[in-house]
């Protein structure tokens, strides 16, 4: 890698201590004992916390908290285009996505990569249907989403922190985009995978061995965005969408509970109400 | 006519909450914001700290690598520190390699560091020449409301006091490293710098933790960064000249801050160890 | 699926979400009729994609809601409102006071600070709409042809404005994808603060004219009449 003029350099090469560690058995996630390493059933989620308003400066915020994966929001907008853009009359909608390089198990870097720019797309594309564009002509509103640390089902988490952090901004929407994800192997079918759990390339290419990540419109009940990797049969990741549903609604009062609270207490600062 | 408007008008509006030794969101004009610490949120990193400073909020994670040392210096591990204002924390920003302030926080930090000779970089050693620790410090900020650079300098030094390396070992048989995770060895922090800043208001008044709108309209700007009994680092990058009353004053309020900030650190420190 | 898990952290009452009825996928639901938020103790609080009521013949959609499947859902995320309007039809809003976020309209009234001053136009970025404060500003543009209404072809721009002088303006057109078109050819329109060239805020004496109470020179300036239906747009309301 080149060096960076404008960052503190280290070392050219460094190699995380973590290579070193005597390989811990392969964790076979298809045994049928029905218990997870963290002690959930597969159909299991993790608990969630989510809360609004944490970034001030921004219009909106958003921090999403399941266990390990801690993924941050802001939405800054609508305001006027940056760049030299052809005029329009809809609203343009931008997504930047980002891991904090401490935010894996091996150290990110500060460049985005491609994993990095592909979850940008995908977050702007599960967004972009649920968001009344003909609102605000000629801004733009920018969502910027930072993994803080990764444990699984990062994209998942990101839609659904940047739809209540776009909520809380005050952006019209049709409805509110609420992400879940699923791993299936075999015939299992493991709900919100945490980071050891999740579907790599590196996986054996036997059949029936993937992930799929939905991001669900619960009250207009549409879906706008699915993504699927690996090698699935239709009738695994046809169940495996309707559980990542079944999950999505269940988020839902979370989700609306978050912004209930966020909107109270906005009602309580202001005494004009 | 109306001439106190925030958004129109905001020295205007300023000058009429100073002129009476108050700031708008209340504080007087040498009190800092609330100080909140919180360590280790971070599970993936080695190291890491929460801080923030009434609404700015920074977050450090330390990640240990291992490199090479230098010829001169076999024995040297490395420290990089970096800040990253990302588009998320301010309107300001852009995406992008990083601006001209976090390149100064950068540099800062870095300064801080090594000044205070807070960590023994010898320590760092796994095997003298061959294998030494790489301590990757970057400090994000998540909330941009003034004073990011005491946030950082306070984050870093919370992050590196909560830092564990595991123990990492040269086997003379296999002649490889051999990493063991069940035991870990916290790293030895000597001494512990913290950074005040001051920024000038209308070319004579200084106003202690300033808020990103006190930045925006001050004239000047002075950090004062105290290394336990000593001075390790004064900053004043231009602006609006200081007499020597103002910067005793200043060199006082920042030895004063200074035991507060070490205080809170320890009471995190052990309220998390118990 | 159990729901125990985010229950834990979320224990409290369930005081605005009833789910049987908002946030179930059931479209044989009819809702319940609209609650009189007047005589509520908490305004009912909103979220995008809430399902508010039937769309009916009695009822209108307003700002912050939207009708989809003879239903209206909310957009917005904030508090319910209900007015009646002149032709006895209940116009259903979510609004969330003094927080909506605002782009400048065509006929909007926004405030501005000029940034810039040239021969033939003026540049100011615009940092208010009616009442509501812009978190970032957006561009704006004064061509000198839209400064006043007559004697377009005598204007002088460096008599009209000077960099830092708080404008109000008229948003004629959207403009181009840089910047908004904006016109003070009004009465009501033009400078309402502006610095003399010794730092005292003017006060202005006529239509074109504003004095420094310090050194009693008289600048140029396009000044607003200012009504006191505008007065509070100005900054000092409470």
């Amino acid at each position: 890698m080149p060096a960076d003029s404008r960052r503190i350099n280290g070392p050219e090469k460094s190699i995380s201590p973590y290579a070193f560690s005597k390989p811990c058995k392969d964790i076979k996630i298809t045994e049928p004992s029905l218990q997870r390493k963290d002690g959930r059933n597969p159909d299991n989620i993790r608990p969630i916390f989510l809360k609004t308003g944490l970034i001030t400066q921004a219009q909106g915020s958003a921090y999403i908290e399941q266990d390990g994966t801690k993924v941050i929001c802001s939405v800054y907008g609508p305001r006027a285009v940056i760049r030299k853009e052809e005029f329009s009359m809809q609203g343009q909608l931008t997504c930047d996505f980002k891991f904090t390089t401490f935010s894996c198990h091996n150290r990110r870097q500060y460049q985005q990569d491609a994993e990095e720019k592909d979850f940008s797309v995908q977050l702007l594309e599960a967004l972009e249907p649920a968001v009344l564009l003909h609102k605000f002509p000629k801004a733009q509103v920018n969502i910027m989403v930072t993994v803080l640390q990764n444990d699984g089902s990062v994209l998942a988490a990101s839609v659904t922190c940047a739809s209540v952090a776009l909520a809380d901004a005050g952006i019209e929407m049709y409805d509110l985009v609420i992400g879940s994800s699923a791993r299936i192997s075999g015939a299992t079918i493991l709900m919100d995978p945490c980071a050891t759990e999740e579907y790599s390339d590196k996986d054996s290419a036997h059949v029936n061995n993937g992930s799929v990540t939905v991001g669900l419109m619960p009250s207009l009940n549409q879906i706008s965005a699915v993504t699927s990797k690996g090698e699935l049969e239709f009738e695994h990741l046809n169940k495996a969408m309707k559980h990542c549903v079944s999950m999505c609604v269940d988020l839902y009062p979370v989700c609306q509970q978050a912004l209930a609270v966020a909107m109270e207490t906005r009602i309580n600062a202001d005494p004009k109400t | 006519m109306a001439d106190d408007s925030r958004l129109a008008r905001p020295l205007e509006y300023y000058r009429k909450f100073i002129q009476n030794d108050v700031r708008p969101d209340e504080r007087s004009l040498e009190e800092f914001r609330p100080t909140v610490l919180n360590i280790g949120c971070i599970g993936t990193a080695e190291g890491s700290a929460l801080v923030k400073l009434g609404t700015t909020s920074v977050i450090c994670g330390v990640k240990a690598e291992i490199a090479a040392p230098k010829t001169e210096s076999p024995k040297k591990g490395y420290i990089v520190p970096n800040v990253e204002l990302g588009p998320m924390c301010c309107s300001t920003f852009r995406p992008g390699p990083p601006g001209d302030q976090a390149q100064y926080l950068s540099v800062f930090t870095n300064q801080v560091i090594q000044h205070s000779k807070c960590l023994d970089l010898e320590e760092l050693c796994i095997l003298p020449g061959k294998y030494v620790w790489t301590l990757y410090c970057d400090m994000v900020c998540l909330n941009y409301d003034g004073n990011v650079g005491d946030a950082c300098v306070l984050a870093l030094l919370t992050a590196l006091q909560n830092t564990y390396l595991p123990t990492v070992t040269w086997n003379e048989d296999s002649e490889c490293l051999e990493t063991s995770d069940s035991t870990k060895i916290r790293l030895n922090v000597h001494s512990q710098p913290v950074s005040s800043t001051f920024s000038i208001f209308d070319n004579h008044i200084l106003l202690v933790d300033p808020t990103k709108e006190e930045e925006d309209l001050s004239t000047g700007q002075l950090t004062v960064v105290t290394a336990d009994e000593a001075i390790c680092l004064v900053k004043k990058p231009g602006g609006s000249p200081l007499n020597d009353r103002q910067l005793a004053e200043c060199i006082n309020r920042a030895f004063s801050r200074s035991k507060e900030v070490v205080r809170l650190i320890h009471e995190t420190l052990n309220s998390v160890e118990r | 699926m159990e729901k125990k898990s985010f229950k834990a952290r979320y224990n409290e009452e369930d005081r605005y979400y009833d789910n049987k009825g908002y946030s179930s996928v059931d479209y044989n639901y009819t809702g319940p009729f609209l609650p009189d938020v007047n005589k509520m103790a908490a305004p009912m609080i909103c979220v995008p994609g809430q399902r508010l009521c039937p769309d009916n013949e009695k009822v209108t959609a307003g700002r912050g809601t939207y009708s989809r499947n003879g239903f209206v859902y909310s957009s917005l995320a904030g508090y319910l409102q209900t007015a009646h309007s002149e032709d006895g039809k209940n116009i259903i809003e979510v609004i969330r006071d003094g927080d909506e976020n605002v782009v400048p309209s065509v006929d909007a009234i926004v405030t501005a600070r000029i940034t810039n001053v040239s021969p033939r136009f003026c540049k100011c970025s615009i940092i208010k709409v009616g009442k509501t404060d812009l978190k970032d500003s957006f561009r704006g543009m004064i061509r000198r042809e839209d400064v006043r209404a007559t004697e377009k072809d005598k204007v002088e721009m460096a008599k009209s404005f000077r960099p830092g002088d708080i404008v109000m303006a008229r948003v004629i057109s959207l403009g181009d994808s840089q910047s908004y078109l904006l016109s003070t050819a009004e009465n009501e329109l033009g400078v309402v603060i502006a610095t003399s060239e010794a730092g005292v805020t003017m006060v202005p004496v006529s239509w074109c004219k504003m004095k420094c109470p310090k050194t009693r020179l008289e600048e140029h300036r396009k000044v607003a009449k200012v009504q006191a239906r505008f007065i509070e747009y100005s900054g000092s309301g409470p």
